[in-house]
């Protein structure tokens, strides 16, 4: 009996220690950095960061517009970090999907961005295809983060 | 075991795979695929995980989606898998604990300590992941010296090494398949690899974790379904 109980005893402690290591979430805030959102609409979001914070991403910005009642948006999280579905109430299906810009190129020899998977000018500056989701996206100061609504085909 | 037997047990598992990984798909790193499946093959043999294991790659596209480089990924990996722990689960050396987990240990120190051209948001998870990968393959070692020295059975740390193994194994062969698939380039491919280890890492830990804590739980219940006495799993 009491040999059953410790293997169950076990078992829940190593489920609760992997639901726990994988429920771990973004700390609350920005940190340090500071950002504007410059336009949000159900076909784009563009966000310029004023204050960087290298330990805060992309995904910390977006949940502080939600909080603030700015933006709206929905997704999964995943090993990769959150993968973004819907944004102001628009959904990804199987037609459009919501694209991932910046203007952050390569930073400390890791490349964040690569133009030859696709661009999208804003305001005289190009964006380049994000090499990363939301969540692994740092936030520079100067830099633009774009979602914009792009046809799959 | 008859053939009819062994079509519906196999059809009856894949059935509990699709289950088990559709209802953990929602928890990021945590799977118990693993555990069920080598439990199965170890109890039932390797024609009957072959089995379970080809329905299940094919049937999990209804509900993940279509895409043929993973359908190829799932089919190579857990044929391979099946067959690998259908005919030497039972009978697995001790030794191949340590053989296994040495390296699985030093890699992931290699990740913890080596400057990885990773997302600066990404790298802190991923050393943390590292690190407890790292700390389950020390606890796993001395477990299985503590079990030796004591003359008790070892086969569960033994195959959760294994399970560890075969689950690394599983992310390099998509870090082959999908660059060659999808035609990336060098440099694109060795982004894929780095980003893979997000996935590697506690995949790894999960395995390992799962088969030491769950493997003795499901052996016991499948062989009481195939009639195997306890004493005899354990031999």
């Amino acid at each position: 009996m009491k040999h059953w109980f410790a293997k169950i005893a076990g078992a829940a402690g190593a489920a609760l220690l992997c639901i726990a290591f994988a429920a771990c979430t973004p700390s609350a805030g920005m940190g340090n950095a500071r950002a504007e959102l410059l336009e949000s609409d159900g076909t784009r979001l563009v966000v310029r960061v004023t204050e960087g914070d290298m330990d805060k991403n992309l995904y910390d910005v977006l949940c502080i517009f939600e909080q603030n009642g700015e933006i709206a948006f929905d997704g999964t999280q995943s090993e990769y970090g959150f993968y973004l579905t819907s944004l102001n109430g628009v959904e990804a299906d199987a037609e459009n999907y919501w694209a991932l810009y910046t203007t952050l190129g390569t930073l400390d020899g890791v490349s964040y961005s690569d133009a030859s998977y696709g661009t999208w000018e804003y305001d005289g500056r190009t964006l380049a295809s994000a090499s990363y989701g939301v969540s692994g996206l740092p936030l520079v100061e100067g830099e633009l983060y774009a979602l914009i609504r792009t046809s799959v085909a | 075991m008859r053939p009819s037997q062994q079509i519906a047990l196999s059809a009856v598992m894949c059935a509990l795979l699709l289950v088990a990984q559709f209802v953990l798909s929602f928890v990021p790193g945590v799977e118990i695929v693993t555990a069920l499946l080598l439990s199965f093959c170890v109890v039932f043999g390797w024609k009957c995980g072959m089995l379970a294991a080809t329905s299940f790659s094919l049937l999990r596209c209804f509900l993940f989606g279509f895409y043929p480089n993973v359908i190829l990924l799932y089919l190579i990996y857990f044929n391979l898998f099946a067959l690998f722990f259908g005919t030497a689960g039972r009978r697995i050396a001790a030794w191949v604990c340590p053989a296994l987990l040495v390296p699985v240990a030093a890699g992931a120190l290699a990740v913890a300590l080596a400057q990885i051209p990773l997302s600066a948001s990404l790298l802190p998870g991923l050393r943390g992941a590292a690190w407890a990968l790292f700390a389950v393959a020390c606890a796993l070692l001395l477990l299985w010296g503590g079990l030796l020295a004591g003359k008790r059975e070892v086969r569960a740390a033994t195959l959760a090494a294994c399970a560890a193994f075969f689950t690394v194994f599983f992310t390099l062969l998509d870090d082959v398949l999908t660059p060659l698939f999808y035609g990336y380039t060098p440099d694109a491919a060795l982004g894929y690899f780095y980003t893979g280890l997000l996935a590697m890492i506690p995949q790894t830990l999960c395995a390992a974790v799962s088969v030491v804590v769950l493997f003795p739980v499901f052996a016991r219940i499948f062989g009481g379904g195939r009639k195997i006495p306890p004493q005899t799993l354990d031999e």
